[in-house]
């Protein structure tokens, strides 16, 4: 065979095109005035202007609504790895009938999806006054993702974690916790890295829970505070893609920083 | 507190192979009993957090899904029992027949959501520089926010949008509204959901590609089988059960997650004709107040996942046993 393939590469290179397109536009629609865009849609934008942004930004709240999305967000991937590591690691040391049922329910809550628990929990929330709660939001997501974290890091537990290392830190009087900290801990980077990126993507994408939990305005989060916006001003097309543009940068950012562990993280879900 | 995590962990290292202290007696007897009870309590400590936190915000919710679809659910008021009456109303509701004929309506997506990929993974399997950056460009809409997507997708397959401009230019004098036309607006999901899986189905079909040892590839191109006849009869073969678990992901997604892309592209019309179950569900509850109709609701999806699971569970332990059989 061949080293490369021109009619090979000129296919795959052009089914490119379908899925940089909307984002090309979509950043050409921001770009222009709403008298552009009504008689030039899809065209390149012909005097560029940012002023679109601003008013996105002012309309939807969305400096707040970062914020909101960064606190949310920010515990939900905090708690879904500790909690994750920390359960990983008991169930990597007990191994009882018990402990594996355990574990089996816990992972297996990952076929409950959020519009199964979301209203019922609203309810419940409503009762302790716990809805329009940024952090219980953060929480929300942290069980929503804590049973593929304790599936991924368990798996890499089991996989990677040499027992003789755990036994000899035993020997040096190394408490549970000690070598969960010294020795777990550094082993578990790249897990625990993946699990953070899945997190933050996930998370930061939710719609339904986001809407359910904070239905105050001024608790907002970002997802929910774009899609609010585009269905209250339709007519204003270029800011709607503006806000579309600012709520993906920050996923744009991850997306590149840690593609990588996305990867991996998704590949380990489907038991690659 | 040393000596009895050893004693108490020491069998367990038989399962994971022998230790370098394997030959060495077990001092069990000189651990008292009340040593390893405090330190096994310790311990819970690492497990306790995840058990709650799922427990408190999954499964007891779900639970009281489950219990208050036999109730005329009301959060705040008294919440009489009603039986069967929420399924039943339901299973006659021709709302509710639409909403599961939309369901089923948009499975006809899967050969696409599956060949779509599948084609371009094998595409890029070889031969094709850069082919790794291709992939990322597929990628990065598959990681991106559905709702986000979808509000995107509005702009796109608006009146104004590029889509309709084109087939205007083509001499297309009167293309159709695609998000508000009852005929088009599944259809349109489908190709939206194409567009927005098609980079996840890659990277998986990639991996499963990259798995096949090369030779069966290399030995039959000598042979004289074409591009076409090496996906048919080397790759799809080998990548079974690989097309088996992303139909399931696709079957579970099309149950449980449609709800931004809906919510977003056409908020469930015209009428119900693209209405989905989570969409209905969140409908129900929060729009209309009819809890308990919702909550029947979401254990008619908690079946629909059960038996999506059960089927993919039954595929997965055939293939098992013919390939144990094959061995």
């Amino acid at each position: 065979m061949g080293k490369f393939s021109t009619s090979k590469t000129f296919i795959a290179a052009v089914c490119t095109l379908p899925m940089l397109y909307p984002f090309a536009f979509l950043v050409g629609t921001a770009l222009k005035t709403q008298s552009e865009f009504t008689q030039n849609a899809s065209g390149f934008p012909q005097n560029p202007t940012t002023a679109n942004f601003g008013h996105a930004w002012r309309a939807a709240d969305l400096g707040a609504a970062s914020l909101h999305s960064i606190i949310a967000v920010g515990v939900g991937v905090v708690v879904t790895t500790a909690i994750s590591a920390l359960g990983a690691y008991w169930f990597f040391l007990h191994k009882g009938r018990l402990a594996r049922t355990l574990r089996i329910t816990l992972i297996g809550t990952m076929a409950l999806p959020p519009p199964i628990f979301i209203i019922p929990l609203y309810v419940l929330l409503s009762d302790a006054n716990l809805t329009n709660n940024l952090v219980v939001l953060g929480l929300v997501y942290a069980a929503w993702n804590a049973s593929f974290g304790l599936y991924l890091i368990h798996a890499y537990l089991q996989r990677g974690l040499p027992t003789e290392v755990l036994e000899a830190a035993r020997v040096d009087g190394a408490s549970v916790w000690q070598t969960f900290r010294r020795i777990v801990i550094p082993l578990l980077r790249p897990a625990i890295a993946t699990l953070a990126v899945l997190t933050f993507v996930w998370s930061w994408s939710d719609l339904l829970m986001a809407l359910v939990i904070i239905q105050n305005s001024a608790q907002r989060t970002l997802v929910p505070a774009t899609a609010l916006l585009t269905n209250h001003y339709n007519t204003d097309i270029p800011a709607n893609a503006a806000a579309v543009v600012i709520a993906l940068i920050p996923m744009l950012i991850v997306f590149l920083l840690g593609q990588r562990f996305l990867q991996r993280g998704i590949l380990a879900g489907v038991g690659k | 507190m040393t000596i009895g995590r050893k004693v108490a962990s020491l069998p367990r290292r038989g399962e994971a192979g022998p230790g370098p202290a394997a030959g060495q007696p077990v001092p069990r007897a000189r651990v008292p009993a009340w040593r390893r009870a405090r330190d096994y309590a310790a311990e819970l400590l690492f497990v306790l957090p995840v058990a709650l936190v799922i427990g408190i915000l999954i499964v007891v919710p779900t639970a009281s899904a489950v219990a208050h679809s036999f109730t005329n659910w009301d959060p705040g008021y008294a919440s009489p029992f009603v039986g069967l009456q929420n399924y039943t109303k339901l299973a006659t509701s021709p709302i509710f027949h639409t909403i599961l004929a939309n369901e089923f309506y948009l499975l006809l997506g899967l050969p696409l959501w599956v060949g779509l990929p599948l084609l371009l993974a094998f595409l890029m399997y070889d031969r094709v520089p850069l082919a790794g950056t291709l992939r990322t460009i597929f990628f990065f809409p598959a990681t991106a926010s559905p709702a986000l997507i979808g509000i995107l997708f509005t702009i796109i397959l608006g009146p104004q949008g590029p889509v309709n401009t084109a087939l205007h230019a083509f001499g297309w004098n009167s293309p159709p509204d695609w998000l508000v036309s009852a005929g088009w607006v599944k259809p349109v999901l489908i190709c939206v959901l194409a567009w927005a899986t098609v980079g996840t189905g890659i990277m998986i079909f990639s991996a499963g590609l990259t798995a096949i040892p090369p030779e069966l590839f290399e030995i039959a191109h000598i042979d004289g089988v074409g591009w076409w006849g090496r996906l048919r009869n080397v790759a799809l073969p080998s990548l079974r059960r690989i097309i088996e678990l992303w139909t399931v992901i696709l079957v579970i997604t099309v149950f449980v997650a449609m709800f931004p892309w809906v919510y977003t592209l056409t908020l469930g019309g015209p009428g119900y004709s693209s209405t989905t179950i989570d969409y209905d569900i969140y409908q129900n509850a929060l729009t209309n107040g009819y809890f308990g109709i919702a909550a029947a609701e979401m254990v008619y999806m908690l079946i629909l996942i059960s038996l999506v699971l059960l089927t993919g569970w039954l595929l997965f332990s055939r293939a098992g046993r013919s390939e144990a059989g094959d061995g």
